[in-house]
């Protein structure tokens, strides 16, 4: 019954998307002031480090989190692998 | 695992030939993201690659992990501070000089952040599966 619901609410979802038409606001508005306002001439990292700063940010904060949840979960295996061993 | 039957002077010499090669190419990438492609991120993935070789000639000889850990953390509380500075409080509008220094301190940081971060990762794994061929 989930799955139907969920199929469902995602086929509605894309055909939502697919029918939406895009306005070149955003695209025109990049090209004509990024190298005014950012001071880069590449807009994909003047998006990523200016317009979109946020992304970038979390992005860096996913990173740390993964690292630190690698280490913890690689010493607790370490730690009952040895349980296990003196079992 | 004997650690004389890994060791490999051939994989060795070709190693460090080869470090150099990537510190540059890496650098290049960080360096130039403002203006080309490249940036933080895909420069600092490509410098984790010196230990993932350094790993393939010393698979037991690596020390200073957990400083590295810390230096990736250390790392992350910079990005955020000097992205909070310049763009959210607004210091780019105030100092514009700012700016320029703003755009290669952040992908330099970024891409210091991303080699810590990868290098912890893959000697975590790689020290997990190394211990199960014992």
């Amino acid at each position: 019954m989930i799955c139907i619901v969920v199929i469902c609410v995602t086929v509605l979802l894309l055909t939502n998307i697919f029918d939406e038409e895009m306005t070149p606001s955003a695209y025109e508005y990049y090209i004509k002031n990024v190298v005014m306002e950012a001071q880069m001439s590449n807009a994909v990292t003047a998006i990523y480090l200016r317009y979109r700063i946020f992304d970038t940010l979390f992005e860096a904060l996913l990173l740390a989190v993964a690292v630190s949840a690698v280490v913890y979960f690689a010493a607790a295996w370490e730690k009952g692998k040895e349980e296990h061993t003196d079992e | 695992m004997n650690d004389g039957a890994r060791h490999s002077e051939i994989l060795e010499d070709i190693l460090q030939f080869i470090y150099p090669l990537i510190i540059l190419f890496g650098m290049y990438v960080v360096f130039t993201g403002v203006s080309q492609p490249g940036g933080g991120f895909q420069g600092g993935a490509i410098v984790v690659a010196i230990f993932m070789c350094r790993y393939l000639v010393y698979p037991d000889e690596m020390r200073g992990l957990e400083a590295i850990g810390k230096l990736d953390k250390i790392i992350l509380i910079f990005v955020l501070a000097l992205a909070s500075l310049v763009i959210l409080i607004g210091f780019r509008e105030v100092f514009p000089f700012m700016n320029k220094i703003y755009n290669m301190a952040i992908g330099i940081l970024i891409g210091i952040k991303v080699t810590s971060g990868l290098t912890v990762i893959f000697y975590t794994f790689a020290d997990i599966e190394g211990g199960d061929e014992d």
